[in-house]
């Protein structure tokens, strides 16, 4: 068993180097090695600092240093980068809603580069200063909140105020573009075996359902239509029961497959 | 880097390749044979950079094995054919740098 502290530098160690874009199979194996060598030397009476030598930060660039770059990092962020804007745009373009202005691609842009920056840094940053523990998840569900609360508050801010419009927002074409879209998103993540990132998009998808129900059944978008409300209520059921299939019968096959 | 501190880099490769050539050992037991022989200034975790460098230039093979701490598995290490060439070029320079040093080090002596 390990003391907290050589649990921590452990974990430091594999984030900085997954961060850093190293192959998995690299991390887990110096990980490994590192805490075969600290069961023996906290056994001997020694600390996590013999092996550091006094800074961790250090100690992880010259490990990290000797390790190649998996090669595939760059190839995943992008299509991360892109999986994440198909989330940000798609459920806007079924829905209808979607308008190309210089507010949603600045919003856009903000939300890719800088949120996902702040967030790796936070991430790791709360995980070198508190390990696997209950403070860091409570930290990070403090910075989440209005993390997620400044997503939604620009989104309001970016309709109210959509800057120069480059492209008007027509209820067919977006549709059939975010139809298009997102066909194109779960083939390749079911493709790519990802299951959980294609059920992901779908749902983000499901809120707009309700949107596309009314202006086809009735041909308004009024929310207080009754019919509206019925349709789009039992298609929320149909699709959830359908989801849920889904993911229970993947997951019971990826348990099997590791059983095996 | 200070020059002392690049020398000891480029030495400690040389020391840990011969300590592995003498038969299978892993990480901790490297470090402890080391401090035994008096190698100066090492901090504890200088190691793993240098084996995962001679590991990576094919010096030493290494294989995971069940350890008798019952932690995780362990990684033993043995020299490679490769290795063995290395670490004849390493010896070879080292007496050569050794004597020339000494004779260097003698004179700068005599010039205080």
């Amino acid at each position: 068993m390990l003391s907290k502290e050589a649990e921590n530098f452990l974990l430091s160690l594999r984030l900085e180097l997954l961060s850093r874009g190293k192959k998995e199979k690299d991390i887990q194996e110096i990980a490994e090695e590192l805490r075969d060598h600290l069961i023996e030397a906290e056994a001997n009476g020694q600390s996590v600092e013999s092996i550091t030598g006094g800074s961790v930060k250090n100690y992880i660039r010259s490990i990290s240093e000797e390790l190649p770059r998996d090669k595939g990092f760059i190839k995943y962020s992008i299509l991360l980068l892109v999986y994440l804007l198909g989330v940000f745009i798609i459920p806007d373009l079924i829905s209808g809603d979607f308008e190309l202005n210089t507010s949603v691609i600045l919003y856009n842009l903000a939300v890719l580069i800088i949120g996902t920056a702040a967030t790796i840094i936070f991430f790791k940053t709360i995980a070198q200063k508190y390990g696997d523990s209950k403070k860091t998840y409570f930290i990070l569900m403090l910075f989440y909140a209005p993390y997620m609360a400044a997503l939604v508050g620009g989104q309001f801010i970016i309709r109210n105020h959509p800057g120069i419009v480059l492209a008007e927002s027509n209820f067919i074409v977006n549709l059939i573009i975010g139809a298009v879209l997102l066909s194109i998103f779960i083939i390749v993540t079911l493709f790519m075996k990802q299951w959980f990132l294609a059920i992901f998009i779908f749902l983000m998808c499901l809120p707009s359902v309700p949107d596309i129900m009314a202006e086809f059944s009735t041909g308004s978008n009024g929310s207080e239509n009754e019919t509206y409300l019925i349709i789009s209520g039992i298609v929320l059921i149909a699709v959830n029961i359908t989801v849920m299939g889904i993911f229970i019968y993947t997951s019971k096959k990826e348990d099997k497959k590791i059983s095996n | 880097m200070s020059v002392s501190d690049q020398m000891m880099k480029g030495l400690l490769d040389g020391a840990i390749l011969g300590l592995i050539s003498q038969g299978e050992t892993y990480g901790y037991e490297i470090l402890e044979k080391l401090k035994e022989r008096d190698f100066p200034e090492i901090s504890d975790g200088s190691i793993y950079p240098v084996l995962l460098r001679l590991s990576k230039k094919g010096y030493v093979q290494t294989e995971l094995k069940k350890s008798d701490t019952g932690g995780p598995k362990r990684k033993y290490y043995t020299i490679t054919d490769k290795g063995l060439e290395e670490l004849a070029v390493f010896r070879n320079k080292w007496s050569y740098l050794n004597k020339g040093m000494n004779n260097l080090m003698r004179s700068v002596e005599d010039a205080k």
